[in-house]
């Protein structure tokens, strides 16, 4: 009985490795077959070498790092407040950040283009800066279920309440609570929210497209429609970055600040 | 007491329309270790909380030193604080705890070090500076918690249930470390605990609350053979609460189950006949009338528990009945059950409480 379900056990996990792999496999091997003579890697020398790649992927770098640094402003204060002073206000934040997941990027593109074109009263898509700021406050909404989420569940494996009061009799004020105490304790989960908006804005091709910005996904999207095997090493060099973030995530778990023994 | 250092002034604090603390007055000397004893949801940690600069009173004063501190931030009271649970910051390590408060008021690195190293020498654990919470013991965290509160030379500290986590043997220890470093400080400490043992054994003075209130100030000794409340009583220590009708008040003469007994002190403000909780400690009663006890009572051993050193023995008068230790000796074994005894106790270690019987 015991052998018959651990075999049963061993099909299920195998299907389903299969069915996540197997697709990614196969986009691998053809990106490889771009000359008739063999398997060659030179799909990637061409994307590599192309200056729009370069270009189209340090931007999307750039438009991340500043999702992340805008997302953190916004998400630690307001996760450490609610659980300091508002604990009522839970419920209705949790839902106010889960909001991005059920409006579509079309919807909230659009959104934004009707709120801040060039005859509303904050014009910015007017600029280019104007423009790269709309595209990051975009992307900071989008990312908000992730990184809120991710900073809360930090601020749940540490005492804020003690560990606030502590330092605060000690005479530390709440900006020296925030970036000395509590930030260093949840660094951990701040990161995995931040890999995790890294991975979402390499990747996003709706709002990017829809503001006119040379994101990495509208570059992906371009070579797609034009080209046979270089989208697929694209898709390869793509998935290899999200993994990479993640992993990065495992990795930074090792690091976390120990809770201490109690007896 | 010494010279007063803090003094708080009708002290009120509702929660929700629901009072916790309610009208407190109380004043402490510079220098002074006090207690604030008593059972959970009494008021005493918001009182604490309130002088940390925690809460903010619904009414009333909080006074250091003459000067009003209540619209004061906690982080510019110059208090210390140690918690229940430890509180170190888990992200520094042993050193960065302690010099914590000296970096946040701006001490140069050297001085801080400096600092850093008497207080760890202070609390016994020099040579861990370099160690991070997570390597230590509890009993070790809370006396890094003690030094991180005390390396600011703050003018109060403030000691909420610190020993309350810990076990037993490391409680005990602990307790007379943290009162020998008080003393040798001179640092007024206001310590929060529900232990009677640990306020006993460790306060210069022990205030008893119940209810939002304060139901006795006094020294241990005073709280413990003179409580003025059936609660105070019942409370510190083992007590026997016993039910009497005043015979007659102005010679102190009461009945207990209509054996006439002396109270020390005159009850002249007392009324014959009236009835009044009165107390006697275990340790006050002893069997057979033995010694030269001036009151003694006929009743019957209702029972009898070994506790090893200790045989606790139960004895029945007729409604009431109390509780008396004797010493365990093994050439004479406890008394039967059911055997008539009589007891004999100091007609001073009858204590008449404030407040009719219940």
């Amino acid at each position: 009985m015991k052998r018959g379900s651990r075999f049963w056990s061993w099909v299920i996990f195998g299907l389903t490795v299969a069915y996540f792999i197997l697709p990614l496999i196969a986009t691998f091997e053809f990106s490889l077959r771009i000359r008739r003579e063999g398997y060659t890697f030179d799909a990637y020398a061409i994307v590599f070498a192309d200056p729009k790649f370069q270009q189209t992927f340090l931007y999307s770098i750039v438009i991340g790092i500043c999702t992340i640094i805008v997302g953190l402003l916004i998400t630690v204060p307001a996760a450490y407040y609610v659980r300091l002073k508002a604990p009522q206000l839970r419920p209705i934040i949790e839902f106010v950040t889960l909001l991005p997941l059920v409006i579509p990027a079309i919807i909230l593109v659009f959104g934004y283009i009707r709120l801040y074109n060039s005859s509303s009263i904050l014009p910015l898509t007017n600029s280019n800066l104007g423009t790269d700021v709309l595209l990051t406050f975009a992307y900071v909404a989008l990312a908000l279920p992730y990184m809120y989420r991710a900073v809360d569940t930090g601020l749940r494996t540490i005492d804020v309440r003690t560990l606030t009061e502590a330092a605060n009799i000690l005479g530390a004020s709440q900006v020296t609570i925030i970036s000395r105490v509590i930030f260093p304790n949840i660094i951990v989960a701040v990161l995995s929210g931040a890999f995790l908006t890294l991975a979402i804005v390499i990747g996003e091709f709706t709002i990017a497209s829809l503001l006119n910005r040379q994101v990495f996904g509208v570059y992906m999207q371009n070579i797609g429609a034009n080209k046979a095997y270089t989208p697929q090493a694209l898709a390869v060099v793509s998935f290899v970055i999200t993994w990479g973030a993640m992993g990065m995530i495992q990795l930074l778990a090792r690091f976390a600040p120990k809770t201490a023994r109690t007896t | 007491m010494a010279e007063e250092f803090l003094r708080i002034e009708a002290l009120v604090k509702a929660f929700a329309g629901n009072q916790v603390v309610k009208g407190v007055d109380a004043s402490f000397g510079k220098g002074e270790f006090v207690t604030l004893l008593g059972p959970s949801g009494c008021g005493k940690t918001t009182i604490l909380r309130m002088i940390a600069g925690f809460e903010r009173p619904t009414s009333g004063q909080i006074l250091v030193e003459g000067k009003d501190i209540s619209p004061l931030p906690p982080n510019r009271r110059k208090i210390g604080m140690v918690f229940q649970a430890y509180a170190l910051f888990p992200n520094m390590n042993i050193e960065d705890n302690v010099g914590f408060g000296l970096k946040v008021a701006g001490v140069p690195a050297e001085q801080r070090r400096a600092r850093v190293a008497e207080m760890l020498k202070l609390i016994g654990l020099p040579g861990f500076g370099k160690r991070f919470p997570f390597e230590m013991s509890g009993g070790q965290q809370q006396r890094v918690a003690l030094a991180r509160a005390l390396a600011p030379k703050p003018r109060m500290l403030l000691l909420d249930e610190p020993l309350s986590a810990l076990d037993a043997k490391i409680r005990i220890s602990l307790r007379d470390e943290i009162r020998s470093l008080q003393r040798s400080l001179g640092i007024t400490t206001i310590f929060v605990t529900h232990d009677q043992e640990e306020a006993l054994s460790m306060s210069d003075r022990i205030v008893v609350m119940n209810e939002g209130r304060i139901e006795q100030i006094g020294a241990p000794f005073e709280i413990y053979n003179f409580p003025r409340t059936r609660f105070v009583a019942s409370f510190v220590g083992t007590l026997n609460i016993l039910r009497a009708k005043v015979v007659d008040g102005a010679s102190g003469r009461i009945a207990i189950d209509d054996q006439q007994v002396l109270t020390a002190r005159s009850m002249g403000t007392l009324q014959d006949g009236e009835v009044r909780s009165v107390a006697l400690r275990p340790e006050s009663v002893v069997l057979d009338g033995a010694g030269d006890k001036r009151n003694s009572m006929q009743g019957t051993i209702e029972e009898v528990s070994f506790l090893g050193a200790v045989v606790r023995v139960r004895v029945r008068f007729r409604d009431n009945a109390i509780s008396l230790d004797t010493f365990n000796n093994p050439s004479s074994p406890p008394p039967e059950r059911g055997a008539p005894v009589t007891v004999s106790f100091q007609p001073e270690d009858l204590l008449v409480l404030e407040g009719e019987a219940h």
